[in-house]
This record gives structure tokens, sequence and C-alpha cells, in this order.
């Protein structure tokens, strides 16, 4: 059974002190006494470790734009998504995350400003020309597992389901799916997991919630009616990992209906750089470390493309068995590799992004 | 602070808190001391106790000594009420930085003596880096204490330059026995900086990958071959066993590079063409290189060109980019 997360320290920006998520948080955490401060929290808590940074809770006003697209991969094919930077950091201790070596402040930051979001959300909707929005908040952190703290799903997805052309994903590997339950999502809201094989999940996602947990969850946002999405991100590479991911699907499309389901993700591992040396020192148990990575034209380092090659043709063939027509993409990839991966590619990122929110907006 | 007179035998059994100094002295300071004697005093702390520490000065007076043991020298001599414990390092560390360079394995002895001093991370970042040249991150204080564990060997090679600090701290995570396997390798090889980097990151992947530790490595028989075949240069041993080792770490491409060499064998390409792979295999484009020069020349290449398209090799060019079985 997975841990409910409670940070040891509770900092606030003295200019969110009144902020109403700020007195969520308090309300949330009475065991807590906050320590006020001021000025940016990147430069504040930047001395401290990434350890310890897990430990400290930060609320703070974010300053600069809350939503910007992905910036997906050099020579890659994009979805369009957007991504919304409403936390930035994450409470879990993925051995592979590339946020440990990504973001510039270790603590987890929590952005209070929600009026100055939804007014830069709206004023996108309205003058932008795009058909469509598929945005997410799991990109810098998970973006339920400090639901039980912030509640910022009671304020995100009525959200969305007033909007016509946007959706929301909220990304997770968590279980924090109560404040969900009995929301007016009018199915603008996306909820997502993360999902690897039971093994690598034991051995590289310390701290997140067992498999088999995320997919009671997804079971019961199903039973609620939200449009689910799974992210088979990262695939490892391993002695087993044939009968593994195989076993995965196969027991994700017991639980969920592939109706239920707006897209799946895959994407083998990515690696920046400096992150194979800090995750090797920090965690020297890992040994995904130790495969065939090679440097990709973005820089990245990724497996050789047929060893990808290979985990995509054989994931995305067994989820077409399971899944029927599931809209599937490969996350940073080619043309190249999503032709001969899945099956199909697109001219260019809007058209991918049509494809993957059929089952959402149609 | 008094100037003394003090026997040397006296000063060479003194001890040293504050030494930081490792690795033979220079031969220019033995020269001048055999030729001129000791132009610097030595610098002395006496405890309230009465008790003497020697604060800088320890070659010179093993030097002289060496040269005359009966002599006397000249020293400077502080009590502890002038001088605290830091006040002292620092004569001894700026003294020692006006006239040379700390080797890595010196820096490292000084950041760990500030560190029992009682200087904090901090004021290490701050104030002593970049003092000895060290590169400004927050990790560098902890990567030099790290050195502070290698064993005499090892830190000679490092203090000496022959093994690189990043080197050396992936040597540190293995046994004394597989250490000393590497860094008899990269001195019997005589191997650069790059090259002893390459060796150690793939000895240390392998050994993570397959638990294969480097000592068992390097007693296997094709191991062994390349390094006991006397016709061959250290560069030819090397790179043959730079290769061994990229088949161990990267068997898919070292398989892939393997069949790419065969094929183009197999193509007879005139030298003025050349065939390059994609780096790594990753982008499913290949380049072709022509060299020609005149027109006679560059019809003749473009009908070897021509034939090349209807060779069966080039089939199985592109499959090496695409398939996986």
């Amino acid at each position: 059974m997975s841990k409910i997360y409670y940070p040891k320290h509770l900092f606030i920006e003295e200019s969110v002190r009144e902020a109403e998520l700020a007195q969520t948080v308090l309300k949330n955490l009475t065991h807590l006494t906050p320590q006020y401060f001021e000025g940016q929290p990147e430069d504040f808590f930047s001395n401290i470790s990434m350890k310890d940074g897990k430990e400290v809770l930060v609320l703070a006003e974010k300053r600069g734009r809350f939503l910007k697209p992905c910036p997906g991969s050099k020579d890659s094919l994009c979805c369009g998504y957007f991504i919304l930077e409403s936390q930035s950091n994450c409470n879990y201790d993925c051995t592979y995350c590339i946020l440990q070596t990504y973001l510039n402040s270790p603590p987890l930051i929590v952005y209070t400003n929600l009026n100055d979001m939804f007014a830069e959300l709206n004023g996108m909707f309205e003058t932008s020309d795009k058909i469509q929005f598929r945005i997410g908040t799991g990109e810098l952190s998970d973006s339920l597992s400090l639901d039980h703290i912030t509640e910022f799903s009671k304020k995100l997805v009525p959200f969305f389901a007033q909007t016509q052309r946007a959706c929301v994903e909220l990304k997770t590997k968590s279980t924090q799916i109560e404040n969900l339950k009995g929301l007016d999502h009018r199915r603008r809201t996306i909820v997502s997991w993360s999902l690897n094989t039971p093994r690598m999940a034991r051995k590289e996602e310390l701290k997140a919630a067992s498999i088999e947990e995320r997919l009671e969850a997804a079971r019961l946002c199903q039973e609620w009616g939200y449009p689910l999405s799974f992210h088979l991100e990262p695939l490892l590479y391993y002695p087993e990992w044939e009968e593994d991911y195989h076993a995965l699907i196969q027991n994700l499309f017991k639980v969920i209906h592939p109706e239920s389901i707006a897209w799946i993700s895959i994407g083998g591992l990515r690696l920046i750089d400096g992150l194979k040396d800090f995750a090797e020192e920090r965690f020297p148990k890992s040994s995904f470390l130790y495969e065939e990575l090679i440097p990709g034209t973005d820089g990245k380092l990724r497996y050789l493309k047929v060893i990808r090659l290979e985990m995509y043709r054989k994931i995305s063939g067994w989820i077409r068995e399971c899944g029927g027509k599931v809209p599937m993409y490969l996350c940073m990839e080619s043309s190249d590799l999503w032709r001969k991966g899945l099956g199909y590619d697109f001219e260019h990122a809007d058209k991918a992004d049509e494809y993957l929110g059929e089952n959402v907006f149609r | 602070m008094n100037i003394e007179s003090w026997p040397i035998s006296k000063l060479s059994n003194l001890s040293t808190p504050f030494n930081s100094t490792f690795g033979d002295p220079p031969k220019l300071l033995e020269d001048s001391i055999q030729k001129i004697g000791v132009i610097h005093p030595p610098l002395l702390l006496t405890e309230k106790t009465g008790q003497p520490i020697l604060i800088s000065g320890k070659r010179r007076i093993e030097i002289a000594k060496k040269i005359n043991p009966h002599q006397t020298l000249w020293v400077k001599s502080y009590t502890r009420e002038e001088l605290t414990n830091l006040q002292a390092f620092h004569l001894n560390l700026y003294e020692n930085l006006s006239i040379r360079k700390f080797n890595a394995i010196e820096k490292s002895n000084v950041l760990a003596l500030l560190t029992n001093l009682g200087i904090s991370q901090e004021s290490l970042q701050k104030e002593y880096l970049s003092l000895l040249e060290l590169p400004l991150k927050e990790e560098t204080p902890q990567q030099y204490f790290y050195l502070q564990k290698l064993d005499e060997e090892t830190k000679q090679l490092v203090s000496l330059g022959i093994l690189q600090v990043d080197s050396a701290l992936i040597l540190l995570k293995l046994d004394f026995k597989d250490r000393s396997c590497l860094t008899s390798l990269i001195q019997n090889l005589r191997l650069g900086v790059n090259p002893q980097k390459i060796l150690i990151r793939l000895a240390w992947d392998i050994f993570k990958k397959g638990n294969i530790p480097p000592h068992e490595l390097f007693e296997s028989q094709t191991m062994k071959n390349i390094l006991e075949e006397e016709s061959w240069s250290t560069g030819q041993k090397w790179a043959s066993i730079e290769y061994e080792l990229r088949k161990l770490r990267y068997p898919r491409l070292s398989q892939m590079e393997e069949e790419f060499k065969n094929i183009k064998k197999e193509m007879k390409l005139p030298p003025t063409i050349t065939l390059q792979s994609p780096p790594y295999f990753e982008s499913p484009d290949y380049a072709l290189q022509l060299r020609f020069r005149n027109l006679e020349d560059y019809q003749e290449k473009l009908a070897i060109l021509q034939q090349m398209g209807n060779n069966k090799n080039m089939e199985k060019l592109f499959k090496l980019t695409t398939e996986y079985e």
C-alpha cells in the first residue's frame, strides 16, 4: 500500500499568504507551522539537496506564463500538447526522472495565483485559432499526488468542464483520486496514469503507488465517467521486458474498457545530459542505466533504435490486440519511428493532435 | 613572532597538522637547497603546553637534513596567543600557493583540512574553490573529499596527473583488486586522458551490467592475447581492447557496425567512394561521398553508383536500420 505524502516543512511566500489555495493547504496541514519568505523560491531554496527538497512544500506566486507548448524534441513528431505549469517538482523518487537534473529548485512548489492561471487559459482559448487544446499538468510534477493537500482538482475540473475545445490531462502515479469523485467533469478531464511493469515500478518508481493500486484507481475513475489515458513511459529494456509488458497490457484491459481510453502514449527511456551520472550516484542499485543507451540527434540518451523499434512494434501490437482502435502515439520520436513502430504517422503536430483528441472532443 | 635557530634533528621530528603536500618535492627545490641552503625559514607554532608544531617547511627540512643532518636552521616561531589553527593553516596554504600549483590530492587534502578546522561547505564553495582553481560547482568539495579514500598508489597516479580525478572517482567504487588491474593497464598502455576515461567507464558499465569485475574481464583469453601480443604497439593494443570492451558494453550496436563493415566490404567500392552509416544507426540516412577529378572520372563514378542501386547488398544495408530480429 503506497503511503500518502505529507511534507515535513511548509514555506509560504509572503505575498500569497492570503491566497485561497494557501488557506486550503494550511487547513490540510494543520500539523505544520508555516514559515514565510520573500523573493523567488528558485533563489531561496537552491542550496538544498534533491532528497531534502522532497520534504519541503513551497507555496508561491507564479511569475511568467502558466501555459507552454510541450517543447518536444529535435527531429520528433510532436502531438501538439500543452503544458500547464501549476506545480513544479514531484514527491516521488523515480530513478529515471528527468526532473532530478532539469529543475533549478529542489522543493515542491505549488503556485497559488490560480486566477491568473485561469485568466491566461481563457485568453488563450478566446484568441487562438487552434481547433482544440490538449493540456496537461503532469510534465513538471505529478498532477494528483498533492491533491489531498491542495484540492487543486476541485478548481481545475470544473473550469475545464465549461470549455468547449479544451481538455486537461491529470497525469499521476498516485491513487489520490478522492477529490475527483462527484465532480461535474463533462468528460473534459482525462485522468491519466503512468504505467510500467510491476517489476520495474517496484525497483525504479520509488514511493509511487503500485501498478495494482494505480489500475484500481483508474477503474474507479472509469466508473465515475472520466476519460482515461495511460503512458507506457519510460519503457525499460531488460531481459524479461517482453513477458512483463505483455502481461501489463493484458491486465490493463482486464480492468479498463478500450472505450474509456482517450489515448495511450508509448516512449522509450530518455536521459538528458548529466542525468545518467546523477542517477547513478543517487541510485547505485539501478541497472537500467547500463543497457545500450546511445546519444540521439537531440543529445538525449536513448536505447539503440532497433531496440526501441522492437519494443514499439510489439507493445503497440499487444495494445491493438486487446484495445482495438484506441489512439496511440509515440512520445519524442521521429515520423520514421512512428511509421515503422506504430504503422502510421502524421504530416504535422496538428494532425496528430486531432487524432488524439478524437475520443474526447467528438 | 620570534626568529629562532633550531637543530634540524629536532625540527624533523615535529608534528605537521597543517601539511597538505603530497608527492615528491620538486627537483628545483632540492637543487636550490643543495646550492644555497634554506632561503625561506620554516614556520613554527608553540602550544600553550610548550609543545611546538610545524606550520610549514616540512619538505625544506627533509631536504636540508639529507644534505647535512647536523646543521641548524633559522625558523619563524609563533605562539598560540598569536595564531589560531585556521590562521596557522592559512600561513601554510598561502605560502605554498604563492610559489607552486597544487596537485589534485593536495587540493583534496586542503579541503579536508579546512573542513576539520570547521569551515562550512558554503565557505569552501565561496572562498576556497577558486583559490585552488577548482570548478565552482556544488559537488566539487564532495568529489575531492572522496579522493581521500584512495589507496596511496592510486593517489600517486592522480597527483602526477596520470589518472584524472573523474576517472579516479569511478575507480573508488571498485575494490582494490579491480582498481589495481585498471591502473596497471593505464600505466602499461600509457593511456591519455580520454582513453583512460573510456576504459574506466566501459569497464565500470560492464561490471554493473553483467556483474563481471574488471580483473576477471582482463583475465579472459581474448584480453590476455591482446596484452601479450609482442608485435603490437601500445596504441594497437588499446584499440583492440576498446573494441572488445565495446562489444560487451554495446553488443547490438557492435554487431550492427560489424555487419555494416561486412556489407561495405562486399560492395567493393573504390576508395574514392565512401559510404558512411548514420551515427549509432539512429537516423535512417546513410551518407555517400564521392571524389572525382574530371568529367570522365565523374561519369565513371556515377556508373558505379548506378550499379550500386541494383546491388543486393543495398537491401541488406537498409534492413540494418529497420530490422530487429
